[in-house]
């Protein structure tokens, strides 16, 4: 080595590699956010016609049908599963910290289109990768809407009352009606009851999905935890007797196909197909529509529609090319939702958001918001959050700790 | 990339943004404080959008030149020298895996940064961290290549000194 390299490359060492890094992770979304929303000096028409261009419809509220379907489930009745109330297919286990983590610093409000386009520019980037498993670790925190035994308890109270009284009421056909409806509305109102506590139970869940046949590996309720909004809700839990929350609380190995659908809305998408939608813009929206034309639930109307199953496809295993280009249908398409840079998940990893509001089960309008947060470097999704109006802790927080491909069960993704 | 054309400028933008980043970053650091070194580096790629069309090949050199007219419009202070290397040595931290002699070495370098001036620390530092030609590199210093040349030469010469293994201790003393 000469002398100027030896000097070159100590004066390389000074360089300040861990500050840049860290600014450059901070800084890029809104960077690139503002630079492209504003206008170039020179010959750029199709820029300022875009910027005007008026969004086409898109329904905000409605993006998040699926996931408040996941959200609001309650124990089945009829059913005899555990009474977890937290036992949808498509949920999985979570972190201990319930807390919307959102940063006071450092969050911005970046424009939705420019982010859209920019994730999709970023996910034609990303590498096409297959395997013949499709692994997911994922972390789902949720709100404890039922104390398990006790909600039990007041079910199986219920049902026993509703036989002997459909027993005595046979033959009066008109009063057996009449007390159908009002048991119907008890057990609502069971249902939707709520503790006087806020309290969150968070596990984790592995998934091997082959992507050819019906087989696979879940691993459910890995690290099982309850968490308390603050120290007062635990005092009033504790004043309510301490009641076990958590449900199942021991990890379950089940082998053969894991639960779960890749979107309420569109029954023929599978696991294994997603990979073969389109890769262009065009042909990807024509796709959806002709997947709204078919869907079981046309009532919310094709742009919530369009949203929904965008966040739905945006989890699942899509190719890079069908990645972006959902990424530019939702910017077409998308109105009403709102984003933010530097937007912390469940892990503290940061990326940026986009929210969009729903009506509540009451349907009041607007009191739901559901966010997703993306990794602005890889477009990946890390979490989709359901918030209620007016708290802190989100009704479900789902955090994609981990997704891709691997060889078989049990093997964890390279990258 | 079979979705977007390559002509695309949002994405050219992009990639001008993930290549050239840290090192515009890196050398507004040579002269401000972070937030407003951040700053500068914001606006300097938003005047790169706003000229994205008329982008020299290589980009970097014209892109440092673009902070270096923001610093001196900030009226950001030139540092001293020894403020400069202070600066340096807050800033970097030592990649895993550095021995202790490149720790000493270092330390020797810095002391002897201190004591150059702080167009020679530039020279030096923009020849190091981006790799530019003279040419590049007089550019982004607002300087001919020539001056630039000598900068860089004075510098290097005084780093190599330092640098170069000190005489065994056994035989300073024989000598004494």
């Amino acid at each position: 080595m000469n002398e100027n390299d030896a000097v070159n490359e100590l004066i390389a060492t000074l360089r300040p590699d861990a500050l840049t890094e860290d600014a450059y992770r901070r800084r890029r979304s809104a960077d690139l956010a503002r630079a492209i929303d504003s206008p170039r000096t020179r010959h750029n028409p199709r820029r300022s016609a875009m910027s005007q261009r008026r969004p086409l419809l898109l329904i905000a509220g409605t993006a998040a049908a699926g996931l408040a379907a996941a959200v609001i489930v309650v124990p089945h009745l009829s059913s005899g599963n555990s009474p977890r109330p937290d036992s949808s297919g498509r949920l999985a286990i979570g972190t201990s910290t319930p807390k919307t983590t959102a940063s006071s610093t450092g969050v911005r409000t970046v424009n939705v289109r420019t982010v859209l386009l920019a994730a999709a520019t970023v996910a034609a980037k990303e590498p096409v990768d297959a395997g013949r498993f499709w692994y997911s670790r994922v972390h789902t925190s949720q709100l404890v809407r039922v104390a398990p035994k006790e909600y039990m308890t007041k079910i199986r109270a219920l049902i026993a009352e509703q036989e002997a009284r459909t027993k005595e009421l046979k033959g009066r056909p008109a009063e057996l009606k009449a007390y159908t409806k009002d048991w119907n509305k008890r057990v609502t109102e069971l249902k939707m009851a709520r503790l006087p506590y806020i309290a969150t139970r968070a596990e984790t869940t592995e998934t091997w999905r082959s992507l050819k046949h019906g087989t696979g590996r879940e691993v459910r309720d890995q690290d099982v935890r309850i968490a308390f909004a603050t120290p007062e809700d635990e005092a009033k839990w504790k004043r309510a007797g301490s009641p076990t929350l958590s449900g199942d609380d021991r990890p379950r190995t089940k082998e053969g196909a894991p639960e779960g659908i890749v979107s309420i809305d569109n029954p023929s998408l599978t696991w294994s197909n997603v990979s073969k939608l389109p890769t262009d813009k065009e042909g990807l929206k024509a796709r959806l529509k002709s997947l709204y034309a078919q869907s079981p639930d046309k009532g919310k109307g094709l742009a919530a529609y369009m949203s929904a199953t965008g966040w739905d496809l945006l989890t699942a295993p899509i190719t890079p090319g069908t990645r972006a280009a959902l990424y530019q249908v939702l910017a077409d398409t998308a109105s009403g939702l709102t984003s933010h840079a530097g937007v912390a998940d469940g892990l503290g990893r940061t990326g940026v958001s986009l929210e969009t509001t729903g009506p509540d089960d009451y349907d009041r309008p607007g009191r739901i918001t559901y966010r997703l947060i993306f990794d602005d470097r890889t477009a990946k999704v890390l979490e989709l959050d359901v918030i209620e109006a007016g708290t802190s802790t989100p009704l479900l927080r789902q955090t994609f700790e981990t997704t891709g491909y691997v060889d078989k069960p049990g093997d964890l993704p390279q990258r | 990339m079979t979705v977007l054309s390559v002509d695309d400028p949002e994405e050219r933008f992009t990639g001008l943004y993930d290549r050239h980043y840290r090192n515009v970053l890196g050398y507004a650091l040579l002269r401000a404080e972070p937030a407003m070194a951040e700053d500068l580096t914001s606006e300097t790629f938003l005047v790169a959008w706003r000229r994205l069309d008329d982008l020299p090949d290589p980009p970097l050199p014209w892109l440092l030149g673009v902070t270096r007219n923001l610093l001196r419009n900030q009226r950001v202070r030139r540092l001293r020298s020894d403020e400069l290397v202070a600066r340096l040595a807050a800033l970097s931290t030592f990649a895993e895996g550095d021995v202790a002699e490149r720790v000493a070495n270092r330390q020797e370098a810095l002391a002897v940064l201190a004591g150059l001036r702080e167009q020679d620390v530039e020279a030096v530092v923009l020849a190091s961290w981006y790799g530019l030609t003279p040419e590049e590199a007089a550019q982004v210093a607002g300087c001919s290549a020539r001056t630039y040349n000598v900068r860089l030469h004075r510098a290097r010469r005084r780093l190599a000194d330092a640098l170069r293994p000190a005489p065994p201790f056994t035989f300073f003393q024989e000598q004494a």
